[in-house]
């Protein structure tokens, strides 16, 4: 058994008629994590790629409400369950506490979208530390796999921020 | 004036600690500053949240202004504070604060300049009639040094006007070094504060170190809470602390108390503040050093003593309102002292000795408080200073907070590092501490020669 279409589907048509609040299956490197309300109990780990101790997300019961920095579920997706595979590829990291920034300005297009290729040292995204503004480059060439950060939302230092999958 | 809500705390350790805990007295809602080597840490688990800012290197989280303010405006802090060492003397931070409608837990940036300054809090001094001892202005040339020196007479002491804790600080003997110890103190000013001026006092002696813990409000209340006694040192860090000072005649503290509040007063301070005073014990006269415009280590030993919490009449006054007290409730009551308690090996001339704890537990007590960010498990690693825990007894008089003392620190269970403790157990039995007749070299100059450390566990 692997990881595929027929798979997922099949693992989330029988999440959805269970009572489950979470399920996490993980099939050789793949894992699948789902969730009904959007919000894990547990980190979705990567076994391969991820830190050994990934920062808490940024917002916990003393933050302010800020926007979700789950992606909101496909449009595909059944209800409210939201598939939340761990991103493929090399974790890219914030440098500082700050503000994530996608884009070189306010309305400019972004550094990077999900499927992008870009070069090694390539700008990625800006991480804003009181109105310093810090390039955040890929070290590696590659493909971009996922953006788990909202444009504008406060991040942690070591939060990952952007994962790229190393082509060649 | 409006209430605060929750506050940043910009520091790590005991005093991190320390500081929670002040904040639930207070009612108020926490976020911890954490650099990645303290994400684990007591203050971590005990903050309601804690907040990832930098690498371990102190330069690029504790001590980094930008990331610690981001850190307060992400989380909709209003109000910092910036414990004691680190960015707590810093006029950026106090500044970066103002500017982001953040409450700053200390005074105003100006007044921690016209404080800091210990060049300029000296001239205050005089201006105000209290006693700074014979030194000089800002020494700005060689021969401005060897003026001075023929002046004010040797031995001398160097030191940096931009900050403290033994750092840009030289003692010459001899007119010959002066050259080469002018230029590695100011050389080493600079790189510690970014500020190379230095200026140059008499050395006394037979010093002890005595300071006062003063509080002043944004209403113009100035309090004291009376004296402390620092004199135990090695190479300026300070190891035991008391209070009240010991054996200061009545005259002698009187005017030290006065001194004191009259320098605060003059400064439009709003905060805690501590102002140092070097006692010759021989002439039974006092200079003004300086002042600590921040929260020090050792203030568990006047909050013993009478009974009030200055990290919470901190976060008041933070908020604007008056000190909860005036000067004639102020009631002192026994004798306080505090031990150190660092992960270092004396017998190797202190070598840190970081290492994880396998076993931590502390004797506290009505009269014993032990403050510390130590856990069972908890890794005490190499990034940051050594100071495991303070272990504070109380008693009615002197005598009795030592053994106190000693009793609580034998008590003090701790496995997987080397500590100060078999050391310090032996300072607190010598005979010359005990009469109390020690002066600020007495550690290094008569008992360290002559101690034989206890046999080291096999």
């Amino acid at each position: 058994m692997e990881m595929n279409p027929e798979t997922i589907k099949a693992l989330l048509d029988a999440f959805e008629v269970s009572d489950w609040q979470e399920m996490t299956i993980t099939i050789g490197s793949d894992r699948l994590h789902v969730s009904r309300d959007g919000t894990t109990t547990s980190p979705a780990p990567d076994p391969v790629q991820h830190p050994p101790d990934p920062p808490p997300p940024p917002q916990a019961a003393a933050a302010p409400p800020v926007q979700s920095p789950r992606p909101s579920p496909p449009a595909s997706s059944p209800q409210a369950a939201a598939p939340m595979a761990a991103p493929e590829g090399t974790a890219i990291e914030s440098p500082s506490v700050g503000l994530f920034w996608r884009a070189p300005a306010p309305g400019a297009p972004p550094f990077v979208e999900v499927g992008a290729r870009v070069a090694a040292d390539e700008t990625v995204a800006i991480v804003e530390v009181m109105k310093l503004m810090n390039h955040v480059v890929s070290p590696v060439a590659g493909v971009v796999t996922a953006i788990p950060v909202e444009n504008g939302e406060a991040v942690e230092y070591g939060q990952p921020l952007v994962f790229v999958v190393p082509e060649g | 004036m409006t209430a605060l809500r929750r506050v940043l705390v910009a520091n790590r350790g005991e005093i991190a600690v320390r500081i929670l805990r002040a904040c639930y007295d207070e009612g108020l809602e926490t976020v911890l500053a954490v650099s990645a080597a303290d994400r684990q840490s007591l203050g971590a688990q005990l903050a309601d949240r804690a907040v990832t800012i930098g690498p371990a290197a102190a330069t690029e989280s504790y001590l980094d202004v930008d990331r610690v303010v981001a850190a307060a405006v992400t989380t909709d802090c209003d109000a910092l504070h910036p414990g004691y060492g680190f960015l707590s003397e810093r006029p950026e931070l106090a500044e970066a604060c103002a500017e982001n409608g953040i409450r700053f837990v200390g005074p105003s940036a100006e007044a921690m300049r016209r404080s800091g300054d210990k060049a300029s809090a000296r001239d205050l001094a005089r201006d105000l009639g209290v006693s700074i001892g014979a030194g000089s202005g800002i020494v700005e040339t060689e021969t401005e040094a060897h003026a001075v020196g023929a002046d004010i007479g040797y031995p001398l002491l160097i030191k940096a006007a931009g900050g403290g804790g033994g750092r840009g600080m030289r003692l010459v003997e001899d007119p010959n070094d002066l050259a080469g110890a002018w230029a590695a103190a100011s050389g080493e000013a600079a790189q510690a504060f970014g500020d190379g001026r230095v200026f140059i006092e008499r050395y006394v002696r037979r010093a002890r170190h005595v300071e006062v813990q003063v509080l002043a409000d944004a209403h113009g209340n100035v309090v004291h809470l009376g004296h402390r006694d620092c004199t135990l040192q090695r190479r300026y860090q300070k190891l035991v602390e008391e209070a009240p000072a010991i054996g200061l005649p009545d005259q002698l503290t009187a005017d030290i108390l006065s001194a004191a509040t009259r320098i605060i007063g003059a400064l439009e301070y709003e905060g805690a503040a501590t102002c140092e005073f070097l006692v010759d014990s021989e002439r039974d006269s006092y200079a003004f050093l300086e002042i600590n415009a921040r929260l020090q280590v050792e203030h568990p030993v006047t909050e013993m003593v009478t009974g009030r919490d200055i990290v919470r009449e901190q976060l008041r006054i933070a908020a604007g309102n008056a000190l909860s007290f005036a000067q004639e409730d102020v009631t002192y009551a026994g004798h306080a002292i505090e031990v150190r308690v660092n992960a270092e090996r004396p017998e190797r001339d202190f070598m840190p000795s970081p290492g994880t704890l396998t076993k931590w537990a502390t004797p506290v007590g009505t009269d014993i408080r032990v403050e510390t960010a130590c856990y069972p498990g908890w890794t005490v690693g190499p990034d940051y200073d050594s100071l495991l825990a303070k272990v504070v007894a109380r008693g009615e008089d002197r005598p009795s907070a030592i053994a106190r003392a000693r009793h609580a620190l034998r008590h003090l269970r701790v496995e997987g590092v080397s500590t100060t403790v078999p050391f310090a157990l032996d300072v607190l039995a010598d005979p010359a501490f005990v009469s109390g007749d020690i002066h600020t070299r007495w550690l290094e100059e008569q008992f360290l020669p002559h101690w034989t450390p206890p046999e080291e566990p096999v």
